[in-house]
């Protein structure tokens, strides 16, 4: 375990202070500070709408980013350097290292998460004139949703290069977020056949879903009253853990057998 | 130390984990759709950068930019390019409930000719857009109460309000002026032992808040007045000195005149002694009506029957007599005059008669007779289907999806029935 954790302690490091992920966060930063200004567009509550559902917006979006661009290069650049061969000489296990880099860039991404969550709540506190904390619950899920990428990325990355893999995690994320409300807008087309609906509904129970995780809507509209909203959370939690796990465990089964 | 073992434990578990992911997937799905789903994954009228910005993650906020550019369109007077914009919003953010009830607002009430007419046909629209919003939002009171608000004063059928009014009063968080209406709508359709409990159900409730603050007082005082004023009315006019006895003779009649193509006068006799009475007169192609219900679309669609012609006006009546011109020709699109003949229907209703009318006969005309077009009126609302999620009680659901009470009111209506040739004026100086 201290191995893993020695790993993870180091990605962390070096990961915070990656350039690119540092601007990713400022400019994140920077616009969910001015999001208030959006809300003379609409007032009232439109006002609300707009710098709630813009914030989460952004903090989705950087979110992406981070975890796509921190984890592509994570595994090959370590390779790229032969870095890994004075890792992997000590007494560390190909598992223990695939571990470690996972906390670490759950890590980084807690930290970036947590910078973006603190701005983001005080930019709506003065711009909605009220400390709103069901916006907290949301920044949690959007954090999980970025882990799963994460641990997406990283699977892709024990076996392709950096450049595929840029297109191959942000087309997973891609279909991820839209198979349910494709899947959903199927259903209520009494012309859609069986045999376009169940690929679909596979493919749904297969992919990672990563729409699960969007939560912001009832932030966004108070009045919306949810049904079983624990139920709802603590699934949506246990999938991501389950799916991370998944995801970790054939990644360490992949670069076990790579050769180097 | 690097292994070399066939790992078979690790891929055992993996297909565990691929197993123990999908069912929490085939969990989770139901509770996303009902809670958090949009209403279209990629919603056809959104431009490429449109769609790109909703993917990328700000649906809602793309949904709110939409909201305020259709706002402009409203302000500027482009109601035609608010109706995508509300299936745009809609589709976005299905649970903004201001663009329901602003929407169906704006397809009721704003879509009017020349003379501020509304165009009636678009008010089924505005009810199928109602009842969608109550789909995506069953346990919230608002979009019940538009609904109902609808029926009660744009429809003026308090009979069909009272089912939606009774739902929405089932939310314990709606504003408590609101409650108000469901007391009203008990009495406007003659359910006048329901008008008192509602009142002084709402009364004591009032009561035990009274001191809390000014607001409350207020409501407590509103409240206790309204129950006496009504008990009071219901005394006066049917009691045992009824002052709605004898019956009025309305000798009412109707006439209509083409006076130039799609022009017509009507005018006739009402023979209510005091001011504030209205006639309603319609014109509409024969044997055809708008039903207006939420059922009687199949699915939502902006678009209305272009070959139907429906006009509804509100006559005031003064010295016992009404008369007024109304010209159809200046709005071809809401007056198409298809159909190869129209009734006129004169009707006066005395539910939603002044106050001071209504003391003399009666909100449900019991103080009225006309020899030749008096009618008495039997119905009972339609049966409303409540959504499966609603936060409802088994006796108001039962109540409202088997209406058994029937309620009763007089009215007199005389129709009269014109040729497309006589309104367009065929083969005489018009087209």
């Amino acid at each position: 375990m201290n191995a893993v954790m020695a790993i993870a302690g180091a990605t962390f490091g070096e990961a915070i202070r990656k350039r690119i992920l540092i601007v990713i966060l400022l400019i994140a930063l920077l616009i969910i500070l001015i999001s208030p200004a959006f809300g003379p567009f609409a007032g009232g509550r439109g006002a609300r709408t707009m710098i709630i559902s813009f914030g989460f917006g952004v903090i989705q979006l950087a979110g992406t980013f981070i975890a796509i661009i921190m984890c592509t290069t994570m595994i090959p650049t370590e390779i790229e350097r032969r870095t890994i061969y004075t890792i992997l000489s000590k007494p560390v296990q190909r598992y223990q290292f695939v571990l470690g880099k996972f906390f670490g860039a759950i890590g980084t991404l807690g930290f970036m998460y947590l910078m973006m969550g603190i701005v983001f709540l005080i930019a709506t506190r003065f711009a909605i004139g009220e400390f709103d904390a069901r916006i907290i619950p949301g920044l949690i899920m959007f954090f999980f949703q970025s882990s799963l990428l994460a641990a997406v990325v990283l699977f892709f990355s024990t076996f392709v290069s950096p450049l595929v893999n840029y297109f191959l995690s942000g087309g997973v994320f891609l279909l991820g977020n839209l198979l349910s409300s494709f899947l959903e807008t199927i259903q209520r087309n009494p012309e859609v056949t069986p045999l376009t609906r169940i690929p679909v509904q596979i493919l749904t129970l297969i992919l990672p879903n990563f729409s699960n995780f969007n939560v912001q809507n009832p932030i966004i509209n108070p009045e919306q009253v949810i049904t079983d909203p624990v139920a709802y959370t603590v699934q949506t939690l246990a999938y991501a853990l389950v799916y991370m796990t998944m995801l970790l465990v054939l990644s360490m089964l992949i670069f076990n057998q790579r050769e180097m | 130390m690097r292994m070399r073992r066939n790992h078979a434990g690790l891929k055992v578990l993996v297909v565990v984990l691929l197993i123990v992911q999908a069912v929490l997937q085939w969990r989770i799905y139901p509770l996303w759709v009902r809670n958090y789903a949009p209403k279209q994954a990629a919603p056809i009228g959104l431009s490429p950068d449109q769609l790109l910005v909703a993917v990328a993650g700000f649906r809602e906020f793309l949904a709110a930019i939409l909201w305020v550019r259709a706002d402009g369109f409203f302000h500027s007077g482009n109601y035609d390019a608010v109706l995508p914009m509300l299936r745009l919003v809609t589709w976005l953010d299905p649970h903004n409930l201001d663009v329901y009830a602003t929407g169906a607002w704006h397809m009721g009430y704003n879509f009017t000719d020349e003379s501020q007419r509304s165009d009636r046909r678009y008010i089924p629209l505005a009810l199928k857009f109602l009842e969608e919003g109550i789909q995506n939002n069953p346990a919230v009171w608002d979009l019940y109460f538009e609904m109902g608000w609808m029926y009660f004063h744009k429809i003026q059928d308090p009979t069909n309000a009272v089912p939606w009014m009774r739902l929405a009063n089932e939310h314990p968080d709606m504003i408590p002026a609101r409650r108000h209406l469901l007391a009203h709508a008990y009495f406007k359709s003659g359910r006048f032992d329901d008008a008192v409990d509602w009142w002084a159900k709402l009364f004591l409730d009032a009561e035990k808040t009274r001191h809390k603050d000014w607001e409350s007082s207020n409501l407590y005082d509103v409240r206790q007045n309204n129950l006496e004023d009504t008990i009071l009315d219901i005394l006066r006019r049917y009691g045992p000195e009824p002052e709605t006895q004898p019956p009025v003779d309305l000798g009412f009649d109707a006439t209509v005149k083409v006076i130039r193509p799609r022009v017509l006068l009507v005018e006739g006799r009402l023979g209510i002694p005091t001011i504030g009475a209205r006639v309603t007169v319609i014109l509409r192609d024969k044997g055809r009506t708008i039903n207006y219900s939420p059922k009687a679309l199949e699915t939502f669609t902006f678009e209305v029957d272009p070959k139907f012609t429906y006009m509804q006006d509100s006559l005031a009546v003064r010295e016992e007599k009404f008369r007024r011109e109304i010209d159809m020709s200046k709005d071809p699109k809401m007056y198409p005059f298809k159909a190869p003949e129209y009734e006129v229907e004169f009707i006066f209703d005395p539910r939603y008669a002044s106050p001071n009318v209504q003391a003399r006969i009666g909100s449900d005309g019991v103080g009225m007779y006309d020899a030749r077009y008096l009618e008495e009126v039997r119905e009972k609302p339609a049966p409303v289907e409540v959504p499966k999620y609603a936060k409802v009680s088994d006796e108001v659901r039962r109540e409202v999806e088997n209406p058994t009470r029937e309620v009763s009111y007089r009215r007199v209506r005389k129709v009269i029935t014109l040729t497309r040739e006589q309104i367009l004026m065929l083969g005489k100086r018009g087209e």
